[in-house]
């Protein structure tokens, strides 16, 4: 067995015994990645705090029920994202319908690399200022890295839904960040 | 038909880990500990239970005593490094909760240690820690004899809370 999977594999199961010092050692290694899923998905500190809360206090609740099928990285991830959803659909996340016009032209247009430049603040920044279904269907897709199957069961939407929704996604975003752009230079 | 790279596709996947910038909340951990479960607790909640805040207060008044007759040069010295550590984490959680038991009282991390190299069981388990390092069985005994120490704090802390009556005064 890998040394690295041994390792977490002892972790989980000290934290199964009730080894507190074994549960803090999980709770730091995962919770900062957490607590900026969460915030990615909600936006406000408090709620992605009280969040992060929720779903450690799940984890370790529930450990016993990890059966290894993932990593463990994976499963918290999963309980913080289900919690981030939870959160979101009492918000009534609105998805926006296929007929909808686009600020930025037609889907598959042609990308102007030159119309905005790319850093991590602006990027963040232009993934926050999307609608709520926007910015979740994104992040799940390109930040956290699901495929769009996986997201069509997480948000009960069907798969060519989501995809839309992505593209749509990523149009909003390019135009948030041409708009800054023309901001930043002063054009 | 155009295939061409999304630059901000690009971008995200070369920069993942820099999105996450921000810094976990403190006090989030000092939320989540108390809640974890109390295992080997239960024989004392149910004797607490029985004996009611009597014997939470003769408990709290034996380890009380304890630390004051502790010599201050009792150390650690030799101990296998992961044994330092479980003593130094469970002393801390234990030191915090005794500290807030006892009125005016300040229970240090270094008075715990001190008192547990006194400790038969407590010798015994690290005489075992040093013939066996990296035995888990072992591990988890080591780790059972803390937790023990600190669920018997925590049942103190709310037996105190919920049991203890003003005196009444005619």
């Amino acid at each position: 067995m890998d040394q690295a999977v041994e390792v977490q594999d002892n972790l989980v199961k000290r934290c199964r015994k009730g080894d507190r010092l074994a549960c803090k050692q999980l709770y730091e290694q995962y919770a900062r990645a957490m607590f900026n899923i969460c915030l990615r998905m909600v936006i406000e500190p408090a709620e992605a705090e009280d969040i992060l809360q929720e779903s450690f206090l799940q984890v370790f609740t529930h450990l016993s029920g990890f059966r290894g099928e993932s990593s463990i990285g994976a499963w918290i991830k999963r309980i913080v994202i289900n919690n981030c959803l939870n959160h979101l659909k009492k918000r009534k996340i609105r998805f926006r319908p296929l007929e909808e016009h686009m600020d930025s032209g037609p889907d598959g247009s042609p990308v102007d690399e030159g119309a905005f430049s790319l850093t991590v603040d602006r990027v963040r920044e232009a993934i926050r200022m999307l609608p709520d279904g926007y910015r979740i269907v994104l992040n799940l897709f390109l930040v956290e890295e699901y495929t769009h199957r996986e997201i069509s069961r997480m948000l009960g939407l069907s798969e060519s839904a989501v995809k839309t929704q992505y593209h749509r996604a990523k149009q909003k975003v390019r135009a948030i960040l041409e708009e800054k752009n023309l901001d930043l230079t002063g054009i | 038909m155009m295939n061409q790279k999304d630059p901000i596709e690009t971008f995200i996947s070369e920069h993942r880990k820099e999105l996450d910038g921000a810094e976990t909340p403190p006090g989030v951990w000092g939320r989540v500990e108390p809640a974890l479960g109390n295992t080997g607790g239960g024989k004392l909640l149910s004797l607490i239970s029985r004996q009611g805040w009597k014997a939470a207060a003769v408990l709290l008044l034996i380890l009380g005593a304890t630390y004051r007759f502790i010599p201050a040069s009792a150390g650690t010295s030799g101990d296998p490094a992961e044994l330092t550590d479980l003593e130094h984490y469970y002393d801390q959680q234990l030191a915090t909760k005794l500290s807030s038991l006892q009125p005016g009282g300040k229970v240090t991390v270094a008075m715990l240690m001190a008192q547990q190299q006194q400790d038969s069981t407590f010798i015994q388990l690290r005489e075992a820690f040093r013939e066996n390092p990296g035995n888990a069985r072992v591990r988890d005994a080591c780790c059972q004899y803390f937790q023990d120490k600190l669920d018997l704090a925590d049942q103190l802390a709310l037996s105190v809370r919920f049991s203890i009556k003003p005196i009444e005064t005619r």
